[in-house]
């Protein structure tokens, strides 16, 4: 009996994703998050709902490039956990830095105790140029707070655009996020390589079916590592 | 208005910080007063905007009643809204002009400007409505608000100052612990500087404003208070430097020990409080005074609006500029102090051009400094 949540998760995991005009690219080895989500997966075997707060991913309105992915992400979390309240609160904070976003993190944190953050961070930084060593430090104390308001976190690191001759700053932020929180259980959606990837394979989609995809990509890996 | 040079130096000293902040961690922001404790320049400019409003408006509101006060407010209201537009569309040419010579689409979303290049019908509807507020031009909006209620906020503050400053930390409480926020349009998010919260240092510093306009005693002359000051001023510079710190979840409402600036939350508050104390108490201004006998500092001061204007838009190219050329230490430090010139030869030209009119120049508080 304990193992049928988990199954009928699992099969409901493999279930096709909503219906989109257009396709999105291929499975791809960098979506995997490669670290544990043992609140997620707490709450997904409790028979209440499943609060998740998203951050930094702008509003949700339709028709803007920033809505498509907390959008896609937050309606594949919904279909592929049919019958789950699965409570998405959004908290946008489009061109902030992330000491900035960081007090929206705490804030909404402490006021919804959910079960997972998912914080999109580093884009603002790389384009202020922040200091790199300051912006880790902020992601990994950041890292820890969460971690001690019993709460998973994965973070979203920067988007990918070929051809750029500022590809090495943007570089700098995507490592700098990933030092930040090695050796910590924080698992890091690495859509940076994902685009990267989709660009080799030049399969990179439009930008807002991009965003769509990469949030019905982060669905599918929040819960095949929750589930685990 | 012998006091009213300190508010005009303290109000330059404020627009230096403001854009040296607006260039992160550039090597000039060690030297502001955002890296030693849990407030920054933005705090002590709307307290001194309160401040000079009640200093300007509370004789207008005494010779001319409600009616010329709403009048001048209102105008002043409108040249600060068609101030920010100027400088968001200014803004908006700078970061198209990045992104179309990188061929990069990431920059468009700069300063959260992405909506206005993606989904441009709502978002232009969003900043005429004030709705859609770019990163680092969102202080100007409030100001439009705080104008807007003028009217109604300086005859309380000059007759029933303590019922005005209830009502308002009232209002500041409510807005905090309720969510609520102005709305932004087209994204799902509230403003920035959220007025609910910000008035309250508004009308702090409008109560001292109608109090110094009557000669009144303002500063507390407590040595216990003072001191009680510097003690919280030390405790904010420790654990603002403490990088290891992880700060605590505590058993009380969010907003009465977190740092968000769009909430003004109590911590800040009283930090930029503490502040004012102790600039005031301490000979502080007659310092910076000596040092900057040219009163450039003044200067800048007593043209806020326009001096603040460029600073913002002279921050987001220096943004682009060093973004774009990967900018090191010396050339980071070119832009920061070319910047802080052009605000200078800015605020020089505009005085140069007052004194060379009919009427008298703009030399110490007056709307035309006003924020």
């Amino acid at each position: 009996m304990r193992l049928a949540l988990p199954l009928l998760l699992l099969a409901l995991l493999l279930a096709p994703g909503p219906a989109r005009a257009g396709g999105c690219p291929g499975p791809v080895p960098e979506a995997d998050l490669g670290a544990g989500l043992p609140r997620l997966a707490g709450a997904l075997a409790a028979a209440g709902p499943v609060d998740i707060l998203l951050v930094g991913m702008g509003g949700a309105r339709a028709g803007s490039l920033e809505g498509p992915f907390a959008q896609s992400l937050s309606q594949a979390l919904q279909h592929r956990l049919p019958g789950r309240e699965v409570r998405v609160q959004i908290i946008p904070t489009a061109g902030m830095l992330a000491k900035d976003a960081a007090e929206r993190v705490r804030r909404a944190t402490t006021e919804t105790e959910p079960a997972l953050v998912v914080w999109r961070t580093g884009m603002a930084d790389a384009l202020a140029m922040t200091d790199p060593a300051k912006f880790g430090l902020t992601i990994r104390r950041m890292a820890e707070w969460v971690a001690a308001q019993q709460s998973d976190l994965v973070l979203v690191d920067l988007a990918y655009h070929a051809g750029s001759p500022q590809e090495p700053t943007y570089r700098r932020y995507v490592e700098a996020l990933g030092t930040a929180v090695r050796g910590m259980a924080v698992p890091v959606f690495r859509r940076y390589a994902i685009m990267e990837a989709w660009g080799r394979q030049g399969a990179t989609p439009a930008a807002a079916l991009g965003e769509s995809c990469l949030g019905e990509m982060l669905a599918g890996a929040l819960l095949r590592q929750a589930l685990r | 208005m012998q006091r009213a040079w300190r508010i005009d130096l303290f109000r330059g000293l404020a627009l230096v910080m403001i854009f040296v902040n607006h260039i992160p961690d550039n090597p000039l922001a060690a030297f502001t007063t955002a890296a030693y404790g849990f407030s920054d320049a933005a705090e002590g400019f709307v307290l001194l905007a309160g401040v000079a409003a009640g200093l300007v408006f509370l004789k207008r509101l005494e010779s001319g009643g409600v009616a010329q006060v709403s009048a001048r407010a209102w105008r002043r209201a409108f040249d600060l809204y068609a101030a920010h537009l100027l400088t968001v569309l200014l803004a908006c040419a700078i970061v198209a002009h990045a992104a179309s010579t990188q061929g990069d689409p990431r920059l468009l979303g700069w300063i959260n400007l992405g909506p206005v290049f993606e989904d441009t019908a709502a978002a232009l509807v969003g900043v005429v409505l004030l709705g859609h507020q770019p990163g680092y031009l969102n202080i100007l909006p409030m100001y439009v608000v705080f104008l807007l209620l003028l009217p109604a906020l300086l005859p309380l503050a000059a007759t029933r100052p303590r019922m005005l400053l209830a009502a308002s930390a009232l209002v500041w409480a409510a807005a905090n612990h309720w969510n609520l926020n102005l709305p932004h349009y087209p994204n799902e998010d509230g403003w920035f500087f959220n007025p609910l919260a910000w008035q309250f240092l508004f009308v702090i510093g409008l109560v001292i404003g109608t109090r110094l306009a009557r000669g009144l005693p303002v500063v507390p002359r407590s040595n216990l208070l003072l001191g009680a000051a510097i003690a919280y001023l030390l405790a904010a510079l420790l654990l603002s430097l403490d990088e290891t710190l992880v700060w605590p979840t505590l058993p009380l409402p969010w907003f009465l020990y977190g740092l968000d600036k769009t909430w003004l939350t109590l911590p800040r508050l009283l930090h930029a409080l503490a502040l004012a104390l102790v600039l005031a108490r301490l000979p502080v201004a007659e310092a910076l005074a000596a040092l900057d006998r040219r009163g450039v500092l003044t200067m800048l001061g007593q043209h806020a609006l326009p001096v603040f204007c460029a600073g913002s838009v002279l921050a987001i190219g220096a943004q682009v500029a060093r973004f774009m050329l990967e900018a090191g230490v010396a050339l980071e430090l070119l832009l920061v102090l070319g910047g802080l010139a052009i605000q200078v030869g800015l605020a020089a030209t505009l005085a140069w051009m007052d004194r060379g009119r009919s009427r008298p120049p703009a030399r110490a508080t007056t709307e035309g400094a006003y924020p």
